[in-house]
Parts: structure tokens; sequence; C-alpha cells
């Protein structure tokens, strides 16, 4: 059956990007409960488009493209977060046998917290690329911008992190 | 620090993650989203036809009935002219798909989408000279009896005080059959044999499109003159979210598109793309200054830009002829 087979598909998107949705309404507004509500609203509007009979030829990119768009008008958090705040918004999940150590932890919390201080946009290609892996030319096509564009941002934004981390 | 930077931030993809239980809840709140609104509406209770008591409805049911579990129906939401089911695709499935929708704006959307599907099937057979006599008629039946819906629920929703909803179903209603009497002019010019044909199909749109520029002063006045109250409000949260959804939808075509389309198009699109972004930013401004009456027409902007570039793309890529010009934009 044609309609049960869209839905499933739906629903086998939904758990192959939700993790990587929920990242990236993440590091637009650096809280994690608005982040799932984001990440919530965008499979939403995501579903309510496709049930009115439209088609979207590529799911994961039409999908990063709503969570963009949604989150134009949140206020990425301006006030200071501590890393030990930023630790606690990871979420770890309790029964995850795979805990991070105390000093795990609180390098990640930098890592996020000095993400947090780059250009949006910068943030934006970073984190597609490295924490998803999403190839430059996926990532090109999201944020609608040319692939050249895009490789400079990373090598750019890289380069700012390895100074403000004090890596090689 | 031992690993590489590049690693670190890999290893966020395992760390910052929802939780099972998270995910279980969200995934709950999709399910009932989607059970709310199918892709495909289930066959409802016979009694629910009694209860609204509407010979469409009644009219899907015995359909359905007959065509036992609704699959072949479904089936047919494909079917191209020339295929077994196409058929039962023009004269059951989309008929009983809205009947069994009861919101006229919805069902507005619908008729829209299912003229629009007419006139890709048209063009695309007309274009390959695989048009019969016998399904051009059906074509131009279903697409005649698809416009005159809209139009009808265009009135009712203006009927009903529901405004804002006629006036952004009309300019999606304008939009579509504007654009695609520019695409059946290519079609035209590319194949002579299809001249007669795409002139008789232009000649309807050109009086649906005479219809609808009769009404848009109207709306814009009813629009202009409606109440600024909550129905206001949400009228233009959701043509915000839905211009935004639709724009994601044309951003993952045209990336999709990008090998085939040559340098002029990508101009084309790059300045229409640009033009669109302008107008949601002016409309977000409107908005946030709660000036919402210009931002429902700025989002309407946006959104008819961004529907005729849409099916733009589509027919240039189905039709395998140049069709994004600087003109037609």
């Amino acid at each position: 059956m044609m309609r049960k087979s869209k839905e499933q598909e739906f629903i086998t998107a939904y758990d192959a990007y939700a993790d990587a949705l929920f990242r990236y309404c993440y590091f637009k507004v650096y809280d994690r409960e608005r982040a799932k509500e984001l990440m919530q609203e965008t499979f939403t509007k995501a579903w309510e488009y496709l049930a009115s009979g439209k088609e979207v030829e590529s799911i994961r990119p039409f999908l990063y493209r709503i969570a963009h768009n949604l989150s134009v008008n949140e206020v990425v958090r301006s006030r200071p977060v501590s890393l030990d705040q930023m630790a606690e918004m990871m979420g770890y999940d309790p029964a995850d046998t795979k805990q991070p150590t105390p000093e795990q932890e609180s390098e990640y919390a930098l890592l996020l917290a000095k993400l947090g201080e780059l250009e949006p946009v910068d943030r934006d290609v970073l984190t597609m690329r490295y924490v998803e892996g999403l190839p430059v030319k996926e990532i090109a096509g999201i944020l609608q911008e040319a692939p050249n564009t895009v490789s400079v941002r990373i090598h750019r934004a890289l380069k700012r992190m390895r100074e403000e981390l004090q890596l090689p | 620090m031992k690993d590489s930077l590049e690693n670190k931030l890999h290893s966020l993809q395992d760390n910052l993650v929802l939780s099972e239980a998270e995910k279980d809840f969200h995934r709950a709140q999709l399910e009932e989203v989607m059970r709310k609104r199918p892709a495909a509406q289930p066959i409802p209770s016979p009694f629910i036809s009694i209860l609204f008591g509407r010979p469409q409805m009644a009219f899907a049911m015995l359909a359905l009935a007959v065509l036992g579990s609704g699959g072949v129906v479904v089936a047919s939401d494909r079917a191209v002219p020339g295929d077994a089911l196409y058929a039962i695709k023009l004269e059951v499935a989309e008929p009983a798909r809205l009947a069994l929708t009861l919101d006229a704006k919805e069902r507005a959307e619908l008729e829209v989408t299912f003229a629009d599907r007419r006139l890709k099937e048209f063009a695309v057979a007309s274009l390959r000279n695989t048009l019969d006599e016998e399904t051009a008629d059906d074509i131009t039946e279903s697409l005649t009896e698809r416009i005159a819906g809209a139009q009808e629920e265009i009135k009712q929703l203006k009927n009903e005080g529901e405004s804002e909803d006629a006036y952004l179903a009309h300019a999606d209603l304008r939009t579509m059959l504007l654009t695609h009497t520019n695409v059946l002019q290519k079609v035209s010019d590319a194949n002579p044999n299809a001249v007669s044909s795409v002139a008789e199909v232009q000649s309807k749109l050109s009086v649906s499109l005479t219809d609808l520029a009769g009404e848009e002063n109207e709306l814009e006045t009813l629009v202009a003159g409606s109440p600024e109250d909550t129905d206001l409000v949400e009228s233009v949260e959701e043509s915000r979210i839905e211009t935004s959804t639709a724009l994601a939808s044309l951003q993952a075509q045209v990336a999709e598109s990008e090998t085939r389309l040559d340098s002029g198009d990508q101009t084309v699109i790059v300045e229409s793309m640009a033009k669109v972004d302008q107008l949601i930013r002016d409309a977000h401004a409107r908005k946030e200054e709660g000036e919402d009456k210009a931002a429902l027409q700025l989002y309407a902007a946006a959104e008819e830009e961004i529907d005729e570039l849409s099916v733009l793309i589509e027919s240039e890529r189905v039709l395998e002829i140049d069709l994004i010009e600087p003109s037609a934009q």
C-alpha cells in the first residue's frame, strides 16, 4: 500500500535524522528544550507539506532547510553559559553505559562554548561538515551558497577554532 | 587534547543526542500528527457520510467500497496519461480525496495541486505526441473541473469571512495558471503538432485568469478591511510557515537539479531566490512591527515567486526544454 509506505518512509526518515536535526537546531539556539521543539516542528511541517500531495526529491536537505528557516527568528542565548550548564545541556542518556568521563565532559562543553562564539553561518558549515559528516556539495545546497564559498568558510572557521582551543 | 579538532567535532555526534525516551516521545507526537493528517485519507465509517450529509462524500464512500480497500485508488496516484489507472486517478481517486477533505482551505490547496498535475501531464504528453483525442478530452475536462473547484472554494472561504485564506488561495491559483500558460507556449513552439491542442487549453486558462483578475481587487479590499484580530495573526503565522516550507522544498529542488541547470538558469534562479529572500525579510520585519496585513501580502508575493520557479524547474526537468528565462521571471 503506497499510503502506508509513504508514512513508514517518513518515520524511517525521522529515526534516521531526528538526532542530526536536533543537533542542527541546538547549534542555532543553544537551548536543549527549544532545540527539541524546533526539531519536532521541522518534522511536523515537512509531513504537512508531503501530506498535501506535494513531492520532495530528497528528504534530508529539505528537512535541514525547514529547520534553518524555522530558526531564522530564533535568538541565540546571549547570556553567558557556564561549562557545567553546557555539559548538562548535552543531556546524556541515563541508559547509555558509554557515559563520558568528567574530563571528556568538560572538553565537549568547551568545544560547544567555542562553537557558540563563531558566526552563525561558520558554525553551520563546521557542524554540518564535521559533526554530521555532510559533503560540502550538500551543505552548499542547503545553505544556497557556492561549494567554494562553503569550503572557504570551513577552512576559516577551523583555523579560528584551533587558535581558540590552542590546537596545532 | 590528543585528537584532531575534526575528530573532536565528530565526537559531538555521539555525545549531543536525544535520549531514547525523548526520541520515542517526539516520534509519538509525530505519529499523532500523521494520524490526524494522513497522506491519503483513510476510509472512514459510512456513518460519517450520514453525519456530514454531503453527496460528494457518499460518492467517495461508494467509490472506495467498490474498489475494495482503496489500494487501487491509492496506486493510481502516480498514473500518467496512457496508463491503465489514469482514468481512475481522474474520475475516482482525486474526486474522492477532495470529497473526504472537510476543510475549505485544504480543499482549495488540493484543487490547485490537481490542476497543476493536469497541466504538467498535458504538457509532457503534448510535447511527446502521446496525447490521443480521448485522453486530451479527459485531461481538459478534469482541468476545467479542478479550476472551477478551486474558484468555488475561494468563493466559499470569502463568504465564510476567511478573506485572508481566500486571498492566499487565489494567489496560488493565479500563479500556477500564469506559469503554465508560459510553459505551454514553449511546448507549442517546440512541437508544431501540438499547436492547436495547446491553444485550446491556453484559451481555457486565459478565461480563468480573466475571472481571477476580476476578483483580485475585491479580495485585496476585503483583506485590507478585515479586523486586526487573532484570526489575522494566525493567518500570518501560518503563511510564514508555509512560505518557509515552500522555500525549503524549492531549495532542495534546486540542489537536486543543479547538474541539469545551465548557467543562464542558475543566474535567473539566484536572482529569483534573492528576491524571495528579500520579500521574506521584509515580511518578517512587518510582522515584527505588528503590520500583519502588509506581512501577509509580502509572504503571499514570496510564495508566488517560489511556486513559479518550482513549476518551471520541474517542467524543465520533465520536458527537457529551456523554460527558465529572465523574461519569464
